[in-house]
């Protein structure tokens, strides 16, 4: 897998030492974590930092919980509150014309942040089901997750439908990953409309900021499995647990380890776990590979166990780890067709009165800045 | 046949019918509109800023409104627009490799994807969306340079360019990319003679094991034999092939293999090349070959030549430098790494230093165009560059360290080892107009063994020559990307 490559480099081979001290949380200047040992020379414009440290995952896509937290539920609130107001319009525009305002909601349970990451969890689930259906290596799943996640970082589903931007990632995923599928077969097998597929792809990319490229764990952790060789007596059970490893990436695919941890962390943490469940001598590795000297072992202890245990405590206790009931996430739907912004239906007062208001002052062949309401689409009306 | 004449001659390398719209973007390029485009500013702000373009095609020369006065070198963009030619497949996959490909490799001899641009179409949906990749400026691209009636190449230049492009190179293909279109007007250069390698729009991630991927790459000029008889199991080669027709090109000024069609291409690359044969191209007759309007490709025999042909221009390490590029035989072709440590780059003269060249006026590819069609212009333009010119080569006989050299035969191809000329001599009108140029070419020596000595330095007191850095006593390059960054340096003084 030539496009992961980069991964491996720089991650696999030291995951706990260099990199490490600088990643929990800091969402800062990535340039001032140049790894330690690499030689900066005044002419050389590329600094020799770790190859992961260079990625645009580590450099824009990194965040502490916290962080995460906020701008979900500030988005949230955005739009609960844009929805509350435009409701209020519209319903005041229906009076002054001596209409009826019974069609409209009445005291709406608006979603909450956590019922969204239950209906993307439930809809990422679909992801990883489909792609299992073609086939493909997982990292290509995992990048129509990834793009997914990133992309509900800062729009809600009530803005654009999670099944919608779902379609979408995955075709982009397929595509960014060189596993391009026609868009006709592509919508013909997931009975979908080309059209609003292709409708979002280019906000989505918009919204990825072009970052393409998604480091995940799978590599590294065949890393570590070739690492671990060299030093395990029992090769069979090695090859369980590597198996067991991967199916917990798979799992931590659905948390935000993928925001909070570097790739090989997360690797060599469910290389821990899997060995932990597996009866086998993690110690034993962690031993040759981290503990050579009192130095690195004390960096081990300080530095990357505290990483690992953080992995594994999300991956047990995160309820985003246990497969979303179908039941649940259709509750959630139907909450979420009620929630719909009247300034999007094509069939509202609003709608109309602010397509007229547009098409009086749009003629310029952009849009107008400064209106965080904004919103591109790609071919809208051609 | 004057120089004027020859520059109008020059054709420039048809695109072949199969490569997308996506490659080649300076070529149809003109700069006769200027336009004011307002357009969004993704990255990091979503502040409108405006942006003056230039031009309304495929590239445009830009510059960002909000830059402050007296900055206008690094203001100064590209910026290449995402042709949406089929829009049924949404954003297309060369553009997204292109850009995942961009936003990966970083290298001062890669061009650096400095920000996505996107102008959101009308809402009346009057115009519609488009995404534009931003590129600091350059002031060349080498194929403009070349055909710039004002530029010389000298070896040091030479050298300092095939030096920048092969570090690129190496780069590149240790990232486990190709690039699929290198040739010279993907080349950039900048005034103080920085080469970046451009236009990613072919390139692709490969894998070592081998994968199908389509041969309809690369512009015909530059495309490998392999690749006109269907192979489809390639790797970073085709890009070499490719480097060693632009190192030809450099040395002679112009493009050596300017085939009219696929057929003729590949004639003259086995005429200068030599047939295939088992030994020289194995398995060349499994593969599928060239089929041209119904009638496979026959080939006709030929000796190689590439050596003897090369060696008026390049001198005895230049000429052995093309005779180890231009190999049929992609497994025996020279790697980047491979390139880089050749003596053609560490003998006398050596490369020269950025920052020491002359400087010239823009030339791009679509310069030489306009060149052709307003030539009155260019005689009272003349006088700028001169002065420069003549800054630089204040010693002329600069390869009077060839201890043979002075006294030597300035025959092309005449001495020297190795028989086989006769079918060099088409290839010889190429470069008509510079041939009695004594900058651009190492005098053949009587014996191409003396070559391995090392040449006493009597000349070229212009240059401060880089210090030869010791060579690193393994030349091999681990095959599972290692980490580049390190590799490169080792080799820097």
């Amino acid at each position: 897998m030539a496009t992961q490559s980069e991964n491996t480099n720089g991650t696999h081979t030291e995951p706990g030492l260099g990199a490490t001290a600088t990643v929990v949380g800091t969402n800062g200047d990535a340039n001032g974590t140049v790894a330690s040992g690499g030689e900066t020379t005044q002419k050389e414009t590329v600094p020799l930092k770790q190859l992961y440290e260079q990625s645009t995952q580590f450099n824009h896509w990194r965040y502490a919980q916290q962080q995460l937290d906020d701008m979900r539920s500030k988005v949230n609130q955005e739009v609960v509150s844009s929805i509350r107001q435009n409701l209020e319009e519209e319903s005041d525009l229906r009076t002054t014309q001596g209409l009826s305002i019974d069609d409209l909601p009445q005291d709406l349970k608006y979603l909450t942040v956590e019922d969204e990451l239950t209906l993307l969890g439930f809809y990422e689930r679909r992801i990883v089901k489909i792609f299992q259906y073609w086939k493909l290596p997982s990292y290509v799943m995992a990048t129509a997750v990834v793009y997914m996640k990133r992309f509900f970082l800062e729009n809600t589903v009530m803005d654009h439908h999670p099944k919608d931007v779902m379609l979408t990632c995955m075709f982009l995923a397929r595509k960014t990953e060189n596993y391009l599928m026609s868009i006709d077969d592509f919508s013909k097998v997931l009975k979908s409309p080309a059209e609003s597929i292709l409708q979002l792809e280019f906000l989505v990319c918009k919204t990825l900021r072009f970052h393409f490229t998604i480091h995940h764990p799978y590599r590294p952790c065949l890393g570590f499995y070739f690492d671990m060789q060299a030093v395990t007596e029992n090769m069979s059970k090695l090859q369980k647990v590597y198996e067991r490893a991967l199916l917990l990436i798979d799992t931590a695919l659905h948390t935000d380890l993928c925001f909070l941890y570097q790739p090989s962390q997360i690797a060599l943490a469910t290389m821990r776990i899997a060995s932990k469940e597996e009866a086998y001598d993690f110690e034993r590795y962690a031993k040759y590979k981290f503990k050579s000297n009192e130095s690195a072992a004390q960096k081990y202890t300080s530095q990357l166990l505290p990483i690992l245990e953080a992995i594994e405590k999300v991956l047990k206790e995160d309820r985003r780890c246990v497969e979303v009931d179908k039941l649940v996430a259709t509750e959630i739907d139907k909450r979420l067709k009620m929630c719909k912004d009247p300034a999007r239906n094509p069939d509202s007062l609003l709608f109309m009165k602010r397509k007229r208001g547009e098409a009086a002052g749009d003629d310029d062949d952009d849009d107008d800045d400064g209106n965080p309401d904004k919103r591109v689409k790609l071919g809208d009306s051609a | 046949m004057s120089p004027n004449s020859f520059f109008c001659s020059l054709q420039h390398p048809p695109l072949s019918t199969t490569t997308p719209a996506v490659v080649d973007s300076h070529q149809t390029n003109r700069f006769n509109t200027f336009d004011y485009l307002r357009i969004t500013w993704t990255t990091w702000t979503s502040t409108v800023i405006g942006l003056l373009i230039f031009d309304i095609r495929e590239v445009h020369k830009a510059r960002r409104k909000d830059a402050t006065p007296g900055t206008t070198g690094q203001s100064v963009l590209a910026m290449k627009r995402i042709l949406m030619h089929n829009e049924n497949e949404g954003i297309p996959i060369t553009a997204l490799r292109e850009i995942k490909i961009l936003k990966r490799l970083r290298h001062q001899n890669i061009v650096p994807l400095q920000d996505i641009a996107v102008s959101p179409g009308s809402r009346s949906g009057r115009s519609r969306a488009s995404i534009y990749m931003v590129f600091p400026y350059m002031d060349h691209d080498l194929s403009g340079l070349l055909n710039n009636p004002k530029v010389r190449l000298n070896q040091p230049q030479i050298k300092l360019y095939m030096k920048q492009l092969l570090e690129g190179t190496i780069y590149m293909h240790s990232h486990k990319i190709i690039h699929r279109d290198m040739k010279a007007a993907n080349l950039l250069i900048s005034n103080d003679g920085t080469l970046k390698i451009a236009d990613f729009g072919l390139a692709r991630p490969f894998k070592p094991e081998g994968e199908d991927y389509t041969s309809k790459v690369v512009t015909r000029w530059y495309r490998p034999p392999e690749l006109f008889l269907g192979e489809k199991k390639y790797g970073p080669a085709v890009d070499m092939w490719g480097i060693g027709c632009v190192f030809g090109e450099m040395l002679c000024g112009g493009p050596i293999l300017q085939g009219s069609s696929d057929q003729d291409q590949l004639d003259k690359i086995f005429n200068l090349c030599g047939s295939p044969t088992e030994e020289t191209m194995p398995g060349w007759t499994s593969l599928p070959g060239l089929e041209e309007k119904g009638v496979t490709y026959q080939v006709k025999p030929h000796n190689r030549q590439v050596y003897d042909y090369f060696l008026p221009y390049g001198g005895i390490v230049g000429a052995d430098l093309m005779d180890k590029l231009l190999v049929l035989d992609p497994k025996k072709r020279l790697t980047a790494f491979a390139a880089s440590d050749h003596d053609y780059l560490w003998t006398e003269p050596l490369p020269a230093e950025i920052g020491m060249l002359p400087q010239y006026d823009p030339s791009h590819e679509y310069d030489r165009q306009r060149r052709a069609e307003g030539q009155q212009d260019r005689h009272t333009t003349h006088r700028n560059n001169n002065n420069n010119n003549s800054n630089f080569h204040p010693s002329q006989p600069s390869h009077g360290h060839h201890p043979s050299g002075r006294h030597g035969s300035s025959l092309p191809a005449g001495g020297g080892g190795g028989g086989g000329n006769g079918g060099a001599a088409p290839y010889r009108h190429n470069g008509g107009g510079y041939n009695a140029d004594h900058d651009r070419r190492d005098k053949p020596r009587p014996h191409p063994a003396a070559s391995t000595s090392a040449a006493p330095v009597t000349a070229a007191t212009s240059y401060r020559p880089i210090p030869l850095p010791p060579k690193p006593q393994t030349a091999v390059v681990p095959p599972a990307a290692p980490p580049v960054s390190s590799t490169i340096p080792a080799r820097r003084p």
